[in-house]
């Protein structure tokens, strides 16, 4: 089913809250999803409440077999249909270029894996590297992570063109989803310029769903425990973004939709 | 073909050698120039390698380690002793 890669080139804007987010609708609705964490830093791994899993991507890249990723797919402590291929420090090794099909690594070793899932999700780290290359490669959408600022935006164009250069060479079948503003503050004066700008330049690719900062998002987070599942007024507005965010997304995906 | 069944045909997956290393731990050189402590000087490089004399240690270590080992001098085209001296003398700068 739809394999999503979830990119920014700038750290920090949130690709593991979206990441986490998009998983939190699966986990609401009862949806079997995979989480394919290609950041070393980890973070939608520990999100997600995993306890030293026994593999992780920097093996499945690093043996490259095809189908070899059904090994390493952890439980989480969400809920049963709710799976990750965890992350570790040591992926950081494999964000360089390992020879001929390099950036096709993640694609060959998850085979028809995602057949077995109504989504995957593929968590990037904040690079234009080998990682980002490998999640664009296998993936059929891809979701750019902005935050209303200058860096953040530049960083949201510098995704977009790496999306079409693999559309380019290795992957025909990508494309970009949507632009999701994260952590906006629309209050203030200098991030409605930014949105505004945003729009001008991508306009219906910008997601409508704007996320606002909530401290609910990193408690959440913290407490290894999905948005939906965290009772509080902010928690709640959220959970409702993200699963517009999901519908936008991934419309086949919506309930009472066959 | 179902996951499980492909599971069947195929060795597991085993631990990436360089799992435990630190990301910003420098990389291996070739292996080339491992075997040899040949210089860059001029008188060096037009000199045939060095030969050092070898001498042979006993060591004891997991099998799954020995397994990692396989793997990886497989991955690089590399016996196990030419992989294990390579790490020895890139963790000892000798």
């Amino acid at each position: 089913m739809p394999t999503i890669a979830v990119l920014s080139m700038k750290g920090g804007v949130g690709k593991s809250t979206i990441t986490l987010g998009l998983a939190s609708v699966a986990w609401e609705r009862g949806q079997a999803a995979l989480i394919v964490d290609l950041d070393p830093q980890a973070n939608a791994t520990m999100g997600l409440d995993v306890l030293a899993p026994d593999f992780t991507t920097n093996d499945v890249l690093a043996d490259g077999r095809p189908g070899i990723a059904a090994d390493a797919v952890s439980g989480t402590g969400w809920a049963p249909h709710i799976k990750v291929i965890a992350a570790e420090r040591a992926l950081e090794h494999r964000n360089t270029n390992e020879g001929r099909h390099s950036a096709l690594r993640l694609r060959t070793a998850l085979a028809s894996l995602p057949r077995a899932y109504d989504l995957v999700v593929i968590d990037c780290p904040p690079s234009l590297g080998e990682l980002t290359r490998n999640a664009l490669s296998a993936a059929d959408l891809a979701v750019v992570v902005t935050e209303p600022g200058y860096f953040a935006l530049h960083g949201a164009a510098q995704a977009i063109e790496a999306v079409e250069i693999i559309r380019g060479t290795t992957n025909p079948g990508l494309r970009t989803a949507a632009i999701v503003i994260n952590r906006a503050r629309p209050h203030l004066a200098e991030q409605q310029v930014r949105i505004a700008e945003l729009r001008e330049a991508y306009g219906e690719l910008v997601s409508p769903s704007v996320l606002p900062e909530r401290t609910s998002v990193p408690q959440a987070q913290g407490a290894g425990i999905p948005i939906h599942a965290w009772h509080s007024p902010g928690a709640r507005e959220i959970s409702e973004l993200f699963e517009d965010l999901y519908d936008e997304v991934l419309p086949d995906l919506k309930i009472g939709l066959p | 073909m179902s996951e499980a069944s492909i599971s069947n045909q195929r060795p597991a997956l085993a631990k990436a050698a360089d799992a435990d290393l630190h990301p910003t731990t420098p990389k291996l050189e070739p292996i080339n120039d491992l075997t040899s402590k040949a210089g860059s000087a001029t008188s060096d490089v037009m000199r045939a390698p060095k030969k050092e004399k070898l001498v042979t240690i006993k060591l004891d270590i997991p099998k799954s380690v020995r397994k990692s080992l396989r793997i990886e001098a497989d991955k690089r085209g590399l016996s196990v002793n030419q992989l294990i001296n390579a790490v020895l003398r890139d963790r000892t700068r000798s």
